[in-house]
């Protein structure tokens, strides 16, 4: 697992622990069946991971964990511009870990 | 009383109405059967979404419901912060993290409305990104809707995404309040809905479990057969 894949990957597990307890196994699971992969598949194609939680959860509970990823990695990455989507908080990752 | 239509009595007698919820507690089914039931009886139709909380609420309902896109399509949309909603074509659009300016064009949008069912959606994304305007925003917003006369003000808010003093603050101007929670174990969900506040007094802190069906949502006193996910 690369770096900025680990800080993304922990940072969706803190976001499940606080907003939505006891749903991270139930979301794995369903990345595992549906997908067979884990929480790493947001790094790899944070489109399909968010279709996978919105299938899940519903769209709306998807944008607000999105959100709280977002929030949780902004102020740690240090960026000044506003990020909108996990497509960009991965973009940025990635260009500033040189992935 | 059936839940659903509890919480649409109680909002149609008391003014604003909160429904708090998790992740995962299927809000935008309920949100579906209680603008259906009470659409009608109000002469306008009003919807305040925030950081595209709409869009994202109309698309999942518009996928499980066929009827959905026409439950909700004669609001009065208002866009706060849009990045994929303009498109939905909103009666206003504002685009300000500020909010004494975000309720200064509200205020200018709706004023004279009366008579009126507003439904506030994502107000809780609005605080997740921006956590200091919060207890600015939600007083002033419960001032400037309920000013007219028989106004309905239904608001769905996430509280586990904030911390306890947001949530308390976030409740205590709830006249009606519904808690929707998730209760999950071992890869398992069961839905419960708890009356914490409404003016039948008879219902508070009364619990059900719930399951959203296509056709209807099924409330029950005790737990439901556990369903794999």
């Amino acid at each position: 697992m690369s770096k900025g894949e680990k800080i993304l990957v922990r940072a969706i597990s803190t976001a499940l622990k606080e907003v939505a307890p006891g749903l991270e196994a139930v979301l794995e699971a369903h990345l595992k069946a549906t997908m067979n992969k884990g929480l790493e598949v947001a790094y790899e194609d944070p489109k399909e991971f968010k279709e996978a939680v919105s299938k899940l959860f519903g769209e709306y509970s998807a944008r607000l964990l999105e959100m709280v990823i977002i929030n949780k990695l902004e102020s740690q990455l240090e960026e000044r511009e506003e990020i909108n989507s996990l497509e960009e908080l991965v973009e940025r990752i990635k260009i500033i870990y040189g992935e | 009383m059936n839940p659903l239509e509890l919480i649409a009595v109680a909002s149609k007698r008391i003014t604003p109405t909160f429904l708090n919820h998790e992740i995962g507690s299927e809000i935008e089914s309920v949100l579906y059967y209680l603008i259906k039931m009470l659409k009608e009886d109000y002469e306008e139709f009003v919807i305040l979404s925030f950081q595209d909380a709409y869009n994202s609420i109309l698309k999942y309902l518009s996928s499980i419901y066929k009827d959905a896109p026409d439950v909700f399509k004669d609001a009065h949309l208002i866009s706060i912060n849009p990045f994929l909603e303009e498109e939905l074509k909103p009666s206003d659009s504002i685009k300000t993290k500020d909010a004494e300016l975000i309720v200064g064009r509200i205020r200018g949008d709706v004023r004279t409305k009366s008579d009126t069912l507003f439904l506030v959606l994502g107000l809780d994304l609005y605080g997740v990104k921006y956590p200091q305007e919060l207890p600015v925003i939600i007083p002033a917003i419960i001032r400037v809707l309920s000013g007219g006369k028989n106004n309905n003000i239904i608001i769905p808010f996430n509280t586990k995404i904030f911390p306890e003093n947001t949530t308390e603050m976030v409740n205590s101007f709830a006249l009606n309040l519904f808690k929707f929670e998730v209760e999950a174990t071992e890869g398992e969900i069961q839905r419960k809905l708890t009356v914490i506040r409404c003016p039948f007094v008879e219902y508070t802190l009364k619990s059900w479990y719930y399951t959203v069906t296509p056709d209807r949502i099924i409330f029950l006193p005790r737990k439901l057969p556990p369903v794999s996910v």
